[in-house]
């Protein structure tokens, strides 16, 4: 049964109670919630994610809870609790879902140390697994939502995971945020994506949620091999420019914008120079997505017959 | 004056194009070195040596400029500030 199927007063149900659980790959969550609307976002963002027991071991167990008081009806709040803890500043109840988002997000990058965390994207086709890290304005999201549109398997959106021993990719697959000028750009460019409801004038912008397809999330335990490192950079009306990059300068960038790779000191060299040293890497200037879509696709192409 | 890596049995040297990545196991730091420093640090991995040994072995690599032996000294000042490599007498 998918999560989908449990419909609004099922989710809420689970949400009220038990939890719901939420099985991203690398991490499981259970997420409980008195916050009206929530059930229904979580059911589009999280549509294919199979229906599982909320007993058992969980890596995090979060929720939202509506603000007490006054603010429950005035301008209504809503709080992000972990482990009894109220670790931010309300949000406006009506921005549940980023919250909730953000908040698990949070607690993954706090605790999630067995492995690397790189800050990037992660997809993958014919066995390739690309990795797009997440520098300022690079525009990852949109590309990766693009990418996943147009039948590549997305692993992450914000989190790169990488195992310590082999350096492999594992997926921890939540819905792609999009933001602002992104949401309408997906909304063209994939009319058919499974987006969430767009939540305006949140603290990082307008926001909305590209629910992970149905296919990723069937083999959200299925690990990638590492092969392309590409730092996308977008541009509005740039030309496609696709060079190579030294992978000394790759290192550098990626590891200074991972969350964990100071803490775990040497396996965290060993393994992301074992996977920059296996890679082909490149940057990705582009303005217009089917262009930067048909080089990736020529990349992935050429690594795919080497392997 | 000789020098040394400060820890040689675990420090780790990553070598990508022609440039290094360095991990100093007592500071916990990654340092970023160009082909000259990648070159001084490799003379190092391979034992303890003077200024002019170090030259030596660089050149065996490299074809290297006029003042070398000035570069490589301040280099080897650099590293001993990042604490990866330190002299004795």
């Amino acid at each position: 049964m998918r999560v989908a199927e449990l419909g609004d007063a099922g989710i809420r149900a689970r949400l009220a109670g038990p939890g719901l659980a939420l099985d991203f790959g690398f991490v499981r969550a259970r997420v409980r919630s008195d916050v009206r609307g929530l059930e229904a976002a979580l059911g589009r963002v999280y549509a294919e994610f199979p229906v599982e027991e909320a007993d058992g071991f969980f890596d995090v167990t979060a929720g939202l809870v509506r603000a007490r008081g006054l603010r429950r009806f005035v301008r209504p709040q809503v709080d992000f609790f972990v482990d009894g803890e109220l670790p931010f500043e309300p949000f406006p109840a009506d921005t549940h879902l980023p919250l909730l988002e953000w908040g698990l997000n949070w607690c993954i990058a706090q605790r999630a140390h067995t492995h690397l965390l790189l800050h990037a994207g992660v997809v993958e086709r014919r066995g390739v697994a690309v990795v797009l890290p997440a520098l300022p304005g690079s525009g990852k999201s949109t590309l990766v939502a693009a990418l996943c549109a147009r039948g590549y398997r997305l692993l992450s959106d914000e989190f790169g995971v990488v195992r310590l021993d082999d350096a492999m990719l594992l997926p921890l697959l939540k819905p792609v945020a999009l933001k602002d000028a992104s949401i309408d750009v997906i909304r063209k460019f994939a009319p058919g994506s499974a987006l969430g409801p767009v939540f305006p004038k949140t603290r990082k912008g307008d926001v909305a949620h590209l629910a992970p397809p149905a296919a990723s999330t069937a083999r959200r335990h299925e690990p990638a091999a590492p092969a392309l490192v590409l730092f996308p950079q977008f541009g509005a009306g740039e030309p496609l420019a696709l060079e190579p990059m030294a992978k000394s300068r790759a290192f550098a960038k990626v590891s200074a914008n991972s969350f964990n790779y100071g803490p775990l000191g040497r396996r965290a060299f060993d393994a992301l120079g074992r996977l920059v040293a296996g890679c082909d890497v490149y940057r990705l200037t582009y303005g217009d997505l089917d262009a930067a879509i048909g080089a990736i696709d020529g990349l992935v192409g050429g690594r795919a017959q080497r392997q | 004056m000789r020098w040394h890596l400060v820890s040689p049995a675990d420090t780790a040297c990553l070598r990508l194009d022609d440039e290094a990545l360095v991990f100093n196991p007592a500071r916990w730091e990654t340092h970023l070195l160009n082909a000259a420093a990648a070159l001084v640090l490799d003379a190092l991995v391979a034992g303890p040596g003077s200024v002019e040994e170090i030259v030596a072995a660089v050149a065996r690599e490299v074809e290297v400029p006029d003042g070398f032996a000035g570069q490589v000294a301040e280099l080897l000042g650099q590293l001993e500030a990042l604490g990866l490599v330190a002299a004795r007498a």
